[in-house]
């Protein structure tokens, strides 16, 4: 992680409370990068889409894929496509764990899957080791 | 101007000059003449030269001074005689005088430039000749001068002794040429110039005027033809050329384009003394015509062959001796022999034994009486079958009457002669069959005449034979019938269509019987109709229990309907039900994942929940320690019991409901799942499954046997999940009382195969049996665990498969679930 620029996280997630429990989780992982979050597909393409942000990185996605406005696996594709934010690594966090879809996020570049146990432990333990294993990686600028 | 006396200057002159006619009389001479001949004017006028001064015919002097004198009337062109020997009579008659001359004849024309007279001026040139012999003798001593005279002399001689020659060849060639029928021409030169061309290669060529020309100019067509380019090689090589019908196109003199004219030539080159080609000597023949009627008839010999080749019928030719000299080839293929056979084939050898003196007989007396003759006698084949063939042959002459052989056709007449030999013995078989069976036949004639009826018809109508020949027939059946029958028949008669009805007809019982009658035309090869042939079968009996059997089939028939309208209702249904199981199939699976969501955060903020307790617990604590008066009952058991509690129960709860999301999820995704079919040794696969539950087996002292099962084609993964849920649930519920035994079994039932798992456990009540596959139910004591799906989830499989399952059981007993399962499961991912 470059100390210039210090990875900021996106996060695509329309339950608040997931969003809250990933937050908190993050956290207690001892990971303290900036945290942006988006209720809507929408709103996070636009915002990731934006110039200033585009030419800004680096960034990490955490990408829910039951959206209300569309399928996450669309905005996995838009950004995989882009020629800037494909650097960017995407953690599909999502509560199925059905083969075909966790096999067609990794054909369209996701970088990890992680599926949202309902049981806690094993939740906040999953959340927790990406907080680890955001610490460890290298994310590419996106320039 | 002065007029010139001719005469006496021809009189004066010093040169002696003779004038002759053109018969070669002596018309008139000059002094110098009379003197140097010593002759006198009276003894030579009107005489013939040869007379005057007589030669041998056969010396050289009168064949030289006569071919002079014929060349100059023949060319009209002067001729010089260098030096000539010719001995003249001496005055006194004592004999001959030998006498050396140089003579020049020159041809004279009146006006109308016709040769009348020829003027010959002769010089003695006796002495200078003796000179020359003389030089010759002494040729050492001699002078220069004498030298050169003795050369111009010899020179001279030379030269006249070629012309001499030249003059001789020349004779003969024109001899040649006038008698030759062919045509000639001479050529000269590199440019091949003509020099001579007789009468019949002015015809051939078409034009005259060609003499003088070169070939290129006179003939201009013949160079793009090649002809120039043969003309230079023979002139260039020295080597002849020959040719043999050449093709040549010739310009009409009239410019109406070219004519094609065939030649045999010869294109000979001519020599020089030196050995150089000088011209080219051209004779042939005109063949155009004896090549235009050899193509003619190799055309129409050709032909013929083409035509007799190509035959579908056998032609033959033989010579005035009986022998074949030509068979086409189909009369080959008939005796399998090649073309070159032919000169050794002996045709006679193939006549059938008891045919070779009908054939030999009727052949023999044509060729003795040259007359035509038909005849029909077997002959074998190449496969060494006999085919019977028909003969007709005619003599052939030649165009002067010689009787050359015949000519004949064979045509094999086997098939024919066998069809009709054929229907000769299928008539007779007819009668006799028809007067044998069983129905009653008959036959009309073309117009419908009814002549022919067979015994069984006169047996069953009872009547005399021949009385119901005609119309008459119409008569014996039931009134009620007659109009129509007779309809039927007429419509029969007119379209041609067979005739087919029913009809009562009276038997001689005066009974009227049900009869059924059918009739066929018999056509001949034109198509017209030659004869009807009709019968009668009685069906009295098989009528009256086909309206009983009609009546039925009726039944059976609106019982069909009614099966196939409830059919294609039921199908409705099943299409109905197959969408609506779809659409289940999809919103369970959207329901399942999202009621998973808000469950997350049940289950995660409950955990957040239950941290925050430990922290107020702890606080309580420190709190009842300091200040235990601060805490009042209602505090105290909020924290130690109220919240425990209710977070122990929503955890538990949610734990629950995950597992049911998951349940309905699993099955969800069963129904999703595409088969696929393939051979299963289910021994195998039991045996494993035996595997994976063994440590449970030791457990609980149960045992599991497994007897001799069918194998089947079928989707692996399937058939694991539905053994493995019934064996799971046969190790789960033994009788604790007793040891577990459990036994699989399975048998083959051709298109299925049934499989029993029997267990000696608890059983199941049997208000239950539905119950237990239902999804979330279970049976008898929930001591076990388990959510009440295995048993649903194995149904769902088993259907999905195209088999049922069932189960019977006795409480306290044991129970036996039942799976018949398709031997090869269909494709269909659809029939979930």
């Amino acid at each position: 992680m470059s100390q210039q620029h210090p990875v900021t996280i996106i996060m695509v997630e329309d339950d608040e409370g997931h969003a809250r429990l990933i937050e908190k989780n993050i956290r207690r992982a001892g990971v303290y990068n900036e945290i942006r979050g988006f209720a809507s597909g929408t709103e996070a393409l636009e915002h990731m889409f934006s110039e200033e942000v585009r030419n800004d990185g680096p960034f990490l996605v955490l990408l829910d894929l039951n959206l209300p406005d569309m399928n996450g696996v669309e905005i996995l594709a838009r950004l995989k496509s882009d020629e800037k934010l494909k650097r960017a690594p995407v953690v599909v966090l999502t509560t199925t764990d059905d083969q075909r879809e966790v096999q067609r996020c990794y054909d369209l570049g996701a970088n990890v899957y992680i599926t949202k146990p309902v049981e806690y432990e094993s939740f906040s333990q999953a959340i927790r080791q990406l907080g680890l294993f955001l610490s460890v990686i290298q994310v590419p600028e996106t320039q | 101007m002065k007029t010139i006396n001719f005469e006496a200057l021809f009189s004066a002159s010093p040169n002696p000059y003779v004038l002759l006619d053109l018969a070669l009389n002596i018309a008139g001479m000059n002094d110098a003449y009379l003197a140097v001949t010593m002759r006198e004017r009276e003894d030579l006028i009107g005489r013939n030269m040869f007379d005057a001064f007589p030669s041998d015919p056969d010396s050289t002097s009168y064949r030289q001074l006569r071919g002079s004198l014929e060349k100059v009337i023949r060319e009209m062109t002067p001729d010089h005689l260098p030096l000539i020997e010719y001995a003249i009579p001496l005055p006194n008659g004592r004999g001959f005088e030998e006498r050396y001359w140089s003579a020049t004849h020159t041809p004279l024309f009146n006006h109308a430039g016709e040769l009348t007279f020829i003027l010959q001026h002769t010089v003695d040139v006796t002495e200078l000749h003796r000179l020359r012999n003389m030089a010759k003798s002494s040729a050492v001593s001699s002078g220069h001068s004498a030298l050169i005279e003795t050369d111009m002399l010899r020179r001279a001689q030379a030269v006249q002794e070629a012309n001499q020659a030249l003059d001789e060849e020349r004779q003969r060639l024109r001899g040649l040429f006038e008698q030759a029928p062919g045509f000639m021409a001479a050529l000269s030169g590199p440019e091949h110039v003509f020099t001579m061309a007789n009468l019949a290669y002015l015809q051939v060529v078409g034009r005259e005027n060609i003499i003088g020309k070169p070939v290129r100019e006179a003939l201009p067509e013949v160079v793009e033809q090649g002809f120039l380019d043969l003309l230079d090689r023979v002139y260039r090589s020295g080597q002849p050329f020959v040719g043999r019908s050449i093709r040549i196109m010739l310009a009409q003199s009239d410019g109406s384009g070219h004519e094609e004219r065939f030649l045999d030539f010869v294109y000979q080159p001519i020599f020089d003394p030196n050995g150089q080609v000088s011209g080219i000597f051209v004779q042939g023949h005109d063949v155009t015509e004896q090549k235009r009627n050899e193509e003619a008839l190799r055309e129409s010999e050709q032909r013929f062959r083409l035509v007799a080749e190509s035959a579908p019928v056998m032609l033959w030719m033989s010579d005035h001796s009986g022998k074949c000299v030509y068979l086409n080839r189909a009369q080959r293929e008939f005796w399998g022999i090649d073309e070159a056979d032919i000169p050794v084939f002996d045709w006679g050898m193939t006549i059938h034994p008891d045919d070779v003196e009908v054939l030999g007989g009727a052949l023999g007396q044509a060729m003795a009486a040259h007359t035509a003759f038909s005849t029909e006698a077997r002959l074998k084949r190449i496969d060494v079958e006999y085919r019977v063939v028909r003969t007709d042959a005619q003599p052939r002459f030649s165009p002067g009457g010689e009787f050359l052989g015949m000519i004949g056709v064979n045509v094999d007449v086997t098939e024919t002669r066998r069809a009709e030999k054929a229907l000769r013995d299928s008539e007779e078989r007819f009668r006799v069959t028809a007067n044998s069976i069983d129905q009653m036949i008959w036959s009309t004639q073309p117009d419908g005449y009814h002549d022919y009826y067979n015994q069984r018809w006169y047996e069953f109508t009872g009547v005399p034979e021949g009385t119901t020949d005609g119309e008459a027939w119409n008569g014996m059946f039931h009134p009620e019938d007659q109009p129509r029958a007779w309809k039927i028949w007429r419509h029969s008669l007119a379209t041609g269509e067979p005739y087919h009805i029913e009809y009562r007809l009276r038997h001689r019982s005066g009974e009227y019987r049900w009869v059924l009658g059918r009739a066929q035309p018999v056509r001949d090869e034109e198509g017209r109709i030659t004869r009807w042939y009709g019968s009668c079968t009685d069906i009295h009996a098989l009528k009256q229990a086909q309206d009983a059997l009609r009546e039925s089939r009726e039944r059976a028939l609106r019982n069909e309907a009614e099966t196939r309208r409830l059919a294609s209702i039921l199908a409705e249904r099943v299409a109905e039900l197959d969408a609506a199981n779809d659409e289940i199939q999809r919103f369970a699976y959207i329901v399942s994942h999202d009621l998973r969501a808000p469950l997350v955060n049940v289950m995660g903020f409950t955990s957040e929940l239950e941290s925050a307790q430990a922290a107020i617990e702890q606080f309580y604590r420190k709190v009842l320690d300091a200040q235990s008066q601060l805490i009042t009952a209602e505090t105290r058991m909020a924290v130690e019991e109220d919240l425990p509690e209710a977070i122990g129960f929503i955890r538990s709860s949610t734990v629950k409901m995950d597992k049911l999301i998951n349940a309905i999820l699993k099955l969800s995704r069963e129904g999703r799942r595409v088969l696929a079919p393939e051979p299963i040794v289910m021994k195998q696969l039991l045996e494993a499954q035996r595997q994976s539950v063994a440590h449970q087996l030791q457990e609980r002292g149960a045992g599991l046997t497994i007897e001799p099962v069918p194998d089947l084609t079928s989707d692996r993964l399937a058939i694991e999940q539905i053994f493995g849920n019934l064996i799971d649930n046969a190790v789960k519920y033994v009788d604790s009382t007793r040891p577990g035994r459990i036994v699989i079994r399975g048998h083959d039932r051709g298109d299925n195969v049934s499989y029993e798992i029997q267990d000696n456990g608890r059983g199941i009540d049997a208000k239950d049996f539905e119950r237990v596959f239902d999804l979330f139910r279970r049976s008898g004591a929930q001591d076990q665990q388990g959510e009440g799906i295995g048993l649903a989830h194995v149904r769902a499989l088993v259907r999905r498969l195209g088999g049922t399952i069932s189960v019977s059981s006795r409480l306290g007993e044991g129970s036996t679930f039942t799976v018949v399962l398709p031997k090869y499961a269909s494709m269909s991912s659809e029939a979930a």
